[in-house]
C-alpha cells in the first residue's frame, strides 16, 4: 500500500496491491451458511476499501451458484454489480423438487454493526392443497437464524 | 480530487546555521482512506531532516502496533525487512509505502484475511 502526494493512473492518491497468484480462496459466511469459493482482489472506491470476490458460493448445499462482483467494503456496505443490498441470485433455487421450496431472493447486509443474510422465498404445497406461501430467513454472523411465514391459509368449506 | 489524499501536517520545526546547516520538522501524515467509521484519521507520526544534500525521513510507528481502523477493515503494517515503512522524499513527490495484513472481521469473519504489499 502506497500513500502519496502524487495520484495514480487511476486518480487515487493511495495505491493498493494485493499478493499476486493467489489460488482460489475459500471463506465462509454467515456462520457457515455461505460458503465462497472465490477469486478475489482489493482496490480503493471511493475513499473506502473494498473487496471483491467472483466465484461460486454454497447456499444449504445448493452447490456452484455464481457470485459475480461482490464487494465488501470497509465501510460496511456489501455491494453486487453496483446495487447495495441486491439479490445474489441469478435466478431463484429449488431448495426441493418441483418447486416445493424455492429462494428467489438472497441478500447480505449490515445490521447491528454485523453482516446479516435475509433469503425470501416461498413453499407450495402439494395438490389437492395447492397453497403456497411465502417465508424469509434470516441469519447473522453469530448463527442466529429467524424464519417468518410460510403462513398457509386453508379455505374450510 | 481522487481518492486518499494526503494532509501533511507539520508540528514542530528545527532550523540549524552555522558551518552545517540543517533543518529539521516532524509532524503526522494523514489520509482520508486510513480513518474509521466515525472519520477519525488515523495519523502516521514523521521526523523528517535535510543535511548533506539529503533528506532523511523516519516514521514512528508507535500508534500503529493495534493496527489501523478503517472502519468495517483492519490494517495491519507490517515490516519489510527489518522496517515497516518506506519513504520517498524528492522533488516531485512525498510518499509513503507498507505492506500490510487486512482483514474484515465483521464481514468475513476471523479466518479471512489478505496480505497487501508495498
Amino acid at each position: 500500500m502506497k500513500v502519496s502526494t502524487l495520484a495514480n493512473v487511476d486518480g487515487d492518491y493511495v495505491t493498493v496491491d494485493a499478493q499476486q497468484n493467489l489460488p482460489d480462496q475459500n471463506f465462509q459466511l454467515i456462520n457457515g451458511i455461505l460458503d465462497l469459493t472465490s477469486t478475489r482482489f482489493i482496490f480503493i472506491f471511493y475513499k473506502v476499501l473494498a473487496i471483491q470476490t467472483s466465484g461460486s458460493f454454497d447456499f444449504y448445499n445448493q452447490q456452484d451458484i455464481s457470485s459475480q462482483n461482490l464487494q465488501f467494503r470497509s465501510d460496511g456496505t456489501v455491494d453486487l454489480d453496483g446495487v447495495s443490498a441486491s439479490n445474489l441470485l441469478g435466478e431463484p433455487i429449488e431448495l426441493l423438487s418441483d418447486s416445493s421450496l424455492v429462494i428467489d431472493d438472497l441478500t447480505l447486509a449490515i445490521e447491528n454493526s454485523a453482516l446479516k443474510m435475509s433469503a425470501d422465498g416461498f413453499a407450495k404445497l402439494p395438490n389437492p392443497l395447492d397453497e403456497r406461501a411465502g417465508f424469509t430467513v434470516s441469519a447473522d454472523t453469530d448463527g442466529n437464524i429467524d424464519v417468518s411465514g410460510p403462513n398457509f391459509v386453508f379455505d374450510e368449506g | 480530487m481522487g481518492n486518499g489524499a494526503l494532509e501533511f501536517f507539520v508540528r514542530g520545526l528545527e532550523l540549524e546555521f552555522g558551518q552545517t546547516n540543517s533543518l529539521a520538522f516532524s509532524g503526522q501524515l494523514k489520509s482520508d482512506l486510513l480513518q474509521n467509521n466515525a472519520g477519525d484519521k488515523t495519523p502516521i507520526h514523521y521526523a523528517a531532516s535535510y543535511s548533506a544534500d539529503q533528506w532523511n525521513v523516519a516514521i514512528d510507528d508507535g500508534n500503529l502496533s493495534s493496527g489501523i481502523d478503517l472502519g468495517y477493515a483492519e490494517l495491519e503494517p507490517i515490516q519489510n525487512g527489518n522496517q515497516t515503512f518506506t519513504v520517498t522524499m524528492d522533488q516531485d513527490e512525498f510518499a509513503v509505502a507498507f505492506a500490510g495484513i487486512i482483514s474484515m472481521p465483521e464481514l468475513l469473519g476471523d479466518g479471512f484475511s489478505l496480505e497487501v504489499q508495498q
